[in-house]
């Protein structure tokens, strides 16, 4: 085994979560995530055709071009660091792009600022922060609502936001994390079922829910377990994962989606879509206990899955 | 005969009156208190009190009230050009400071044209600048030291702006800026066509004042008018009497404006007379360097508050850490008689911020004694909630507080210190905030206890407790809060 290789892996994890845990993300100007998203909207125009066959398969060719503008660049910074700094730059680089394309406190701090409208009774203003973070229209949404959304978004986040990008960095290190943070983004774009983006965006899609397959499915059972832990309803939670999570018309959304929500013992809705759960109406403290769970989620990630599979890679 | 609106100047109807410190006489009338007995921080003026000079001038020249006073000020001016080494030309007396930026407005800006200005600072110049009809283009500083840089002031240079002001040392934050920082402010509008005006009413006050001031650069630098004030220097607010210095054109243009005889005869006398007491502006800066020096160690031992470093005769304190906002602070130290300057109605200030005033040893340590008394036993707070718990009923609206609605209205007052600060927990809004050097719990976007229902739920729990608020553990507190708060949902 690769002792070294183990341990710098593990280091790189280990700085990159105290770095989200201490600072969160750095504001959109400064965020390449948002860069990618720019990027996205301005090359999209020119890789449209009239042809739909021809428009899937130039989506494709731009999802792969855009991976490639991020991609490459990482690689080739990393391997000339790794030839000519110091390890201990190394790891520091390495932690700040793998950091990149995870957020945990952004996250929290996002949802808990709808809460802290709802609670103090400014509906208006927790409408307009629950809708930078979903991308359903939250204008009709009542109080239950929008907590639903919040929750839900909580559950989603905790695989395409964090143990998604986690997984493929155990895997492939950080362009596996990086490529990972490309496609989901691409997908957050232009991954939608409407007239105007099937065909360019399905290929994006696609590969975003190919990558989240796996993180999806585990993510899903560590929130049971998490659910336990916290003293939640771990085993309502199981019940509702077996019999909700194909509701949804994602195959991966419906699996944290539906832990979360027998894990709280609430209803999940997206008026018109699906209904996950059969408990009572989502209420602030549940969105407290989402966290909650969210966060251990991710530590048992990161310690039944990440670290065997750094283990692993450097046999 | 119709609305006399319609009949004003379509800048008038909008203006507001800044709010200024030093309103000792108001406070007097209004705490029934004789105004000596008044120690006030909130104005900047010279701690040693009135130049003695000045005083022996004003009595042995009092008839001359049966005079006009010189229209154009010409004996005061002399002497001033002779100090700095410039002419008589380079010279305009005001009606204190404050005149001479309305009347530089009113020569300068045209409709349309723009000022920029930084905030915080002074309000006086965007109320000129408002007045004579042109616009603002706000130049926020960061508040973590509230610097100006040159680069970012030339980078808001656009196409209509015509002047540029800045208060230097600035008010309220007390930092200067750096001479080669301003003289490149100054070429640079220069090139642009762009006039500077610096208030340097601050600047006798800065120990070695000589290496910042531009008061001597005006002949070189045309576009450039550094302001002063005799009134703060010499201890002489009542008098009202300041002064400005540009090139001889600028002065000229400025002559032509003014109010005839704008300067009454004994500020002028006065004025004088303080101009030749070197000896009194030496001592006057030795004690403010030691005095603040002493306020600003003071106010660092207290763990709540956070001192913003100064250049100059007073001290800019964030209080958020207290819990307590500027009105409160300010209220409580009225009690012991002291005025302090309240930062709120500065743009770019929220409610948690003061400035102090250095003045002397004795009265120094009265503001720091009664500050701990204040802060130390929490009393304020306590006392308060306390009175709450005791009368077992809740408050309601507030309507007679002047800060009504602080929060929204049909808030509920009851709670206006909230009982569980500092609960460190965002699920209502509450948040760390960057202050100074570090960091205090915020509860700017917080009005959970303000609801008319929560408020009257958090009593039902306290007086169930039927002990005093300091009884009561802190995670006893908590835990009420968390049961109403769930409890709410259920």
């Amino acid at each position: 085994m690769n002792l070294q290789g183990v341990t710098v892996s593990i280091a790189i994890i280990g700085l990159a979560v105290l770095m989200d845990y201490l600072l969160g993300d750095p504001p959109n100007k400064f965020h390449p995530t948002a860069w990618m998203g720019k990027l996205i909207g301005i090359l999209e125009p020119s890789f449209r055709a009239e042809n739909p066959k021809v428009e899937k398969i130039k989506g494709a060719l731009f999802a792969i071009s855009v991976i490639c503008i991020f991609l490459i660049p990482v690689y080739v910074v990393l391997l000339l660091i790794q030839r000519h700094l110091p390890l201990p730059t190394c790891i520091l680089v390495s932690a700040i792009l793998l950091k990149l394309t995870f957020a945990v406190k952004s996250m929290k701090d996002a949802s808990l600022r709808v809460i802290a409208f709802l609670r103090n009774g400014d509906v208006q203003r927790a409408r307009k922060h629950l809708s930078r973070i979903v991308r359903r229209d939250t204008s009709g949404l009542d109080q239950g609502l929008m907590l639903s959304a919040t929750v839900e978004c909580v559950a989603e986040s905790t695989v395409d936001g964090v143990t998604s990008p986690l997984f493929y960095f155990a895997l492939f290190g950080v362009p596996g994390a990086v490529v990972f943070r490309v496609v989901n983004t691409l997908d957050s774009m232009i991954g939608y079922k409407d007239p105007k983006h099937v065909h360019i965006g399905w290929f994006s899609a696609k590969l975003d829910t190919l990558l989240n397959f796996i993180p999806a499915r585990l993510t899903a059972y560590l929130i049971v377990i998490s659910a336990s832990l916290v003293g939640k309803n771990s085993r309502n939670s199981w019940r509702i994962l077996r019999r909700d999570r194909s509701k949804t018309e994602s195959v991966n959304a419906g699996w944290p989606m539906s832990a979360m929500a027998g894990a709280l013992g609430v209803r999940l809705e997206k008026p018109g879509h699906y209904v996950l759960g059969d408990g009572g109406e989502t209420d602030c403290k549940h969105v407290i206990q989402a966290l909650q769970i969210m966060m251990l989620s991710v530590i048992l990630f990161l310690t039944i899955v990440v670290t065997p599979l750094c283990l692993w890679r450097n046999t | 005969m119709g609305s006399l609106i319609k009949l004003a100047r379509r800048e008038i109807p909008t203006l507001e009156p800044c709010k200024h410190g030093g309103e000792v006489l108001e406070v007097a009338r209004t705490e029934r208190k004789k105004p000596e007995e008044i120690l006030d921080f909130s104005a900047n003026t010279n701690p040693l009190g009135p130049s003695p000079k000045a005083l022996v001038a004003l009595r042995d020249n009092l008839k001359q009230i049966s005079f006009y006073p010189d229209p154009a000020s010409f004996p005061l001016r002399l002497i001033i050009a002779r100090k700095l080494g410039i002419s008589t030309g380079n010279i305009i007396i005001g009606n204190g400071s404050t005149e001479l930026i309305r009347l530089f407005a009113e020569v300068f800006i045209e409709r349309g044209d723009e000022a920029l200005i930084p905030a915080p600072t002074f309000g006086e110049y965007e109320i000129a600048v408002r007045k004579a009809g042109g616009k603002i283009n706000f130049l926020k500083l960061d508040p973590a030291g509230f610097c100006i840089k040159a680069d970012e002031v030339v980078g808001q240079f656009r196409k209509r702006t015509k002047i540029l002001f800045f208060c230097n040392p600035n008010n309220p934050t007390g930092q200067l800026i750096k001479r080669k920082d301003m003289l490149k402010i100054v070429k640079e509008a220069s090139q642009r066509n762009i006039l500077v005006f610096i208030d340097e009413s601050f600047m006798d006050f800065v120990n070695g004042n000589e290496r910042f001031t531009l008061i001597r650069d005006v002949r070189a630098h045309p576009n450039l008018f550094v302001l002063r004030s005799l009134t703060k220097t010499f201890g002489l607010p009542g008098l009202r009497v300041g002064y400005g210095a540009g090139c001889e054109e600028m002065i000229e243009l400025l002559h032509r404006a003014k109010t005839p005889w704008n300067v009454n005869v004994l500020a002028q006398i006065a004025a004088v007379a303080a101009l030749g007491d070197d000896e009194y502006m030496v001592r006057a800066r030795q004690l403010i360097v030691r005095e603040r020096e002493y306020l600003s160690r003071g106010f660092t031992k207290f763990k709540h508050l956070r001192v913003f470093p100064s250049d100059t005769n007073f001290l800019l304190l964030d209080i958020r850490g207290t819990g307590m906002t500027a009105t409160q602070l300010k209220k409580e130290l009225l009690r012991y008689g002291i005025l302090i300057r309240d930062c709120s109605p500065f743009r770019g200030l929220d409610e948690y911020f003061v400035r102090i005033a250095v003045r002397r040893r004795k009265e120094n340590a009265r503001l720091l004694k009664a500050l701990g008394a204040i802060l130390k036993s929490e009393r304020w707070t306590k006392r308060h909630i306390n009175e709450v718990l005791k009368a077992g009923r809740v408050l309601g609206e507030n309507r007679a507080c002047k800060y009504y609605p602080c929060h929204f209205d049909g808030q509920d007052c009851t709670w206006c210190f909230c009982p569980f600060y500092p609960c460190k927990e965002k699920s209502t809004g509450g948040e760390w905030v960057k202050s100074g050097s570090g960091v205090v719990w915020s509860c700017q976007n917080c009005w959970w206890v303000h609801q008319p229902e929560v408020a009257r739920q958090i009593l039902e729990e306290l007086l169930k407790i039927a002990e005093p608020l300091e009884k009561i553990s802190r995670k006893k507190l908590i835990g009420i809060r968390l049961k109403i708060l769930e409890g709410r949902e259920k």
